[in-house]
């Protein structure tokens, strides 16, 4: 698990850092990749709670990165922790799905 | 990698592969990322989307274009008709190549060809020409056109007219780049944090500091690092103040203040260091916080530097002698020095402000106040003399100065005023006019003419007796130099130069000068002038004063009595020429007569052996028959004729000795008396007893003199020895200041003078009368009748002494013998020498 080992020892500086690393993998300003934008927002604030760090990834500038973690279609969140990674493709307006993803409890919708 | 990890493996690809169809199926995705590309995806409401792209392109501002693959304009909107110039019918089914420049027509062709592969090309930035030539620079973005089938039948060009864009973006750049520099010149170290705290920017101090602050490459403090885990962690290591500085911009992260300051001490190895640390909420839009640290060591120093100042200022203004005070630009006093409340017994509570006029004579208060506020109206220095009251009731002058300190502006923010107390300078003063005064006084009456030059050789003095010496009065002669009136005798006038020179140079200080001046009438006086001159410590002069002494009468005394002195010096000179005739013809006469004396006692001789013989040969002839009386008168005529014999033998003499120059030379006496004594019959030892009482000294004198002297003395004391008896002598010497007691007084002597000795001739004879004693040293006087003598010996022995330079005399009773003393000059070696060039 090459990127999730070398992620998780550079955000992880010192005690009450970010749990989570996440990368967001956008097109330009598309509609979902906007979309996907916002829920993103919506949800490091509300249920994050800041625990994470984001990195905002725009294919059309690179889209090499986004190979490299096989995310073949945009928007996609790749998050990373404790040396998991796991891959949600969409606009997130599903946040279920996105909990479930990065093992959180959710209120079923 | 074990099988199962395997299975777990592919079942994530599963998962991810699923992820990706959910996302297309649910229309989620914008774009496919290919191996070299990446296609944007728009499959939804294709057709809706259609219809709307129509209305969008019409309405457009940007130029939307469209071309078939043969390179023909196949539609031409509103926009491309406003940025480029054509109408539509102008250029559709033209070929696109007449809006695009020359040169860039190959790369044009290269584009197209992507396209036409079925590339989208965005953000492409080109040049277009419009129709009058101008060059337009667009943005471009090209797509291909297909057919229902998906056939490329074309390509649409969307171009943006961005000459405004490319003059924003360079201003833009010109100006990011002017606030970089801006903020990279700043001394401040200025860091940028978005909400949660992460640095966002910072400017290069920031960095430079970190750098030569232990963080080399600056990577602890650099962007993207979360500045509130850095003071986190150090609050965590002890450090109190960044604790504080968490604190502070926490809150300031969360709105809760706009502001937050902190001042903390940041030591290097070489120096102390003090920094400000300033977070300030930037403007809305851009939230976070900016944070600053300003190096104020400098600031921190000057605060330091300014309190030890006030602190010298106030220890020197306590410690002046004057009274000091500070007041506000108003008047209003606020500060006082120790001397003040010391003089005045009052405390600050009854100074403070104005209470400073209760130290003031009432009296004289208002006008003081008067002048006072018109000061601090103006704002001008102050300064005037009152009384102030001291601790002991009594009132002394001051001198009360007071100046405003004022700012860049020129307005006053402090008053700064002294009391000098001048009531002793102000009696010295008075003690100094009375003593101008008295001096004034005196050298107006002085007898001396007080005459003073000032630093430019100009009379500056010219006293009552310089007025009445030489006539000018002082109104015609101050200001004047000793050249411009007729004053100095032009015969003196070079040494009176001299002595100017000497005295304005300093190299004569102090001078007496005599010298001739000429009177206002044109006479002249002769002045002794005391002269001294003053200069200062650069040796320049400050003024020469004379003092001026007429004496002219007494120089012309003087002369009268040169003169009167030369006259008389001519006559006696005169005088001594006609002494020295007269006296020459007296040594003759006296010459004469003494050779007729002479030749007289000589003659005299031959008719005396006549009647000596005569009267003996008519004794032996005629004895028996002449009768005893008759004997008795030849006896007579022969003893009378030995006493005449005698007489003229002495006389001879005597006349020996006066006449004959005597020379002399040492003399030994100790030799010379016993040749004597051996000499005469009466003297030897069955005649007399002669003593010799010590060793005789060695005298300067004549021989034969001497001879002849002692002698004389000698046989003397034995002639006049008492009947019956063998006569005894003592002969001996002692030193003439042993002689002192003598009835004789010493005659002064010169120092030059050899010492004299004394020689005693003493005799236990019949002696002398008192009354005789002074009389027997004179030519034919005798003490006695009853023996034998002519009266010449001792007047020889007086007369030879005389001549060798000593002295005579007698010790004597009548009946108790006679002591005669002769004083001689002793012989010393030189005194010899000098004697016999005589």
């Amino acid at each position: 698990m090459k990127p999730g080992g070398k992620g998780s020892k550079a955000s992880a500086p010192a005690k009450g850092a970010a749990r989570y690393r996440l990368q967001l993998f956008v097109a330009g300003n598309e509609p979902n990749s906007q979309l996907a934008r916002e829920n993103l927002k919506r949800l490091i604030t509300g249920v994050l709670k800041d625990n994470c760090q984001l990195e905002i990834v725009d294919v059309l500038k690179d889209f090499k990165t986004a190979l490299a973690l096989n995310v073949l279609v945009t928007p996609a969140l790749v998050a990373e922790w404790s040396g998991t990674r796991v891959t949600v493709f969409g606009t997130l307006t599903d946040t279920h799905k996105v909990l479930t993803a990065l093992r959180l409890p959710s209120n079923p919708p | 990698m074990s099988e199962q990890e395997r299975i777990r493996e592919l079942e994530a690809q599963l998962a991810h592969a699923e992820g990706i169809i959910q996302a297309l199926r649910d229309h989620e995705v914008d774009a496919i990322v290919g191996k070299e590309n990446v296609f944007l995806v728009r499959l939804r409401q294709a057709e809706e989307k259609r219809a709307m792209l129509a209305a969008i392109v019409e309405s457009s501002e940007d130029s939307i274009i469209s071309r078939d693959v043969n390179g023909k304009v196949t539609s031409w909107n509103v926009g491309a008709q406003r940025i480029f110039g054509y109408r539509p019918d102008e250029v559709i089914g033209q070929p696109i190549t007449r809006i695009i420049p020359s040169e860039l027509q190959a790369e044009e062709a290269t584009i197209l060809e992507r396209v036409l592969r079925g590339e989208s090309i965005t953000h492409y930035e080109t040049v277009w020409l419009a129709w009058d030539g101008r060059r337009i620079p667009v943005s471009l973005a090209m797509s291909p056109i297909r057919d229902a089938t998906g056939a490329i039948i074309g390509a649409s060009k969307v171009a943006r007219d961005i000459t405004e864009r490319k003059q924003a973006e360079a201003a833009l750049r010109a100006s990011e780049q002017f606030n970089l520099a801006l903020l990279n010149s700043l001394p401040a170290h200025i860091a940028v944090l978005d909400a949660e705290g992460t640095i966002l920017g910072v400017n290069e101090p920031w960095l430079r500091f970190a750098r030569e602050n232990g963080d080399p490459a600056a990577g602890r403090v650099s962007i993207g690092v979360k500045y509130l885990d850095i003071c986190r962690r150090a609050m965590q290591a002890g450090d109190v103040l960044a604790g504080q500085a968490l604190t502070g911009l926490e809150a300031l992260l969360r709105g809760e203040q706009n502001h937050f300051d902190l001042e903390y001490p940041c030591d290097s190895p070489e120096q102390a260091r003090w920094f400000l640390m300033q977070a300030v909420k930037p403007p809305p839009a851009v939230g976070g916080a900016v944070v600053t640290h300003f190096d104020i060591t400098g600031q921190k120093h000057a605060d330091e530097a300014l309190r030890e100042s006030e602190q010298r200022f106030r220890t020197m203004a306590d410690a002046m002698p004057q009274l000091a005070w500070m007041g506000h630009a108003d008047g209003y006093i606020h500060w006082y020095n120790r001397r003040w409340y010391e003089y005045t017994g009052t405390t600050p509570q009854q100074m403070e402000g104005w209470g400073w006029q209760s130290v003031h004579d009432p009296l004289l208060l208002p006008g003081m106040m008067e002048r006072w506020k018109a000061a601090i109206a103006s704002a001008e220095t102050f300064e005037m003399e009152f009384p102030l009251r001291g601790a002991d009731g009594q009132y002394r002058r001051f001198l009360t100065r007071s100046i405003p300190l004022k700012d860049d502006q020129g307005r006053v923010t402090q008053w700064f005023g002294t009391n000098t107390d001048v009531e002793e300078s102000k009696r010295a003063e008075a003690a100094l006019h009375e003593l101008t005064q008295r001096l004034t006084y005196h050298v107006d009456n002085s007898p001396l003419a007080v005459i003073e030059w000032g630093p430019d050789m100009r009379l500056t003095r010219w006293s009552g007796e310089a007025e009445r010496i030489f006539g000018w009065k002082a109104e015609e002669v101050l200001g004047k130099r000793m050249e411009d009136f007729r004053w100095i005798y032009t015969e003196d006038s070079p040494g009176v130069l001299g002595v100017s020179a000497g005295l304005q140079d300093g190299t004569t200080p102090r001078r007496l000068s005599l010298n001739r001046n000429y009177r206002k009438d044109g006479s002249v006086a002769h002045c002794e002038w005391y002269n001294s001159s003053l200069l200062d410590g650069s040796g320049k002069l400050r003024s020469i004063l004379s003092l001026v002494l007429d004496v002219t009468e007494r120089m012309e005394a003087e002369r009268a009595l040169q003169e009167a002195q030369v006259k008389l010096q001519a006559h006696a000179a005169e005088l001594e020429t006609t002494v020295a005739r007269r006296t020459a013809k007296l040594q003759e006469t006296i010459s004469d007569l003494e050779h007729f004396s002479y030749a007289i006692t000589h003659d005299m001789r031959a008719p005396l052996r006549a009647m000596q013989g005569f009267a003996s040969m008519l004794e032996e002839e005629c004895g028996e028959v002449l009768t005893p009386p008759s004997r008795e008168h030849i006896r007579r005529i022969k003893t009378a004729a030995v006493r005449l014999d005698w007489l003229i033998t002495d006389s001879l003499n005597y006349g020996k000795v006066v006449r004959n120059q005597v020379t002399f030379e040492p003399v030994n006496l100790g030799k010379l008396i016993p040749e004597i004594v051996e000499t005469y019959p009466n003297l030897q030892p069955d005649e007399a007893d002669i003593e010799t009482a010590g060793p005789l000294p060695v005298v300067l004198g004549n021989p034969a003199a001497l001879t002849q002297c002692f002698s004389n003395l000698l046989i003397n004391a034995v002639k006049f020895a008492k009947a019956g008896t063998k006569p005894r002598i003592r002969i001996r010497a002692e030193g003439a200041k042993q002689a002192a007691g003598s009835r004789e007084p010493e005659p002064a002597r010169g120092n030059q003078e050899p010492p004299l000795v004394r020689i005693w001739v003493e005799d236990d004879g019949i002696g002398i009368a008192q009354e005789c004693q002074e009389r027997i040293f004179r030519l034919f006087q005798r003490a006695t009748a009853t023996h034998e003598g002519t009266g010449i010996g001792l007047a020889i022995v007086r007369k030879v002494v005389e001549r060798m330079g000593g002295r005579v005399g007698v010790e004597s009773q009548e009946g108790q013998g006679s002591r005669f003393w002769v004083e001689l000059r002793a012989a010393g070696e030189q005194k010899a020498e000098s004697r016999n060039q005589q």
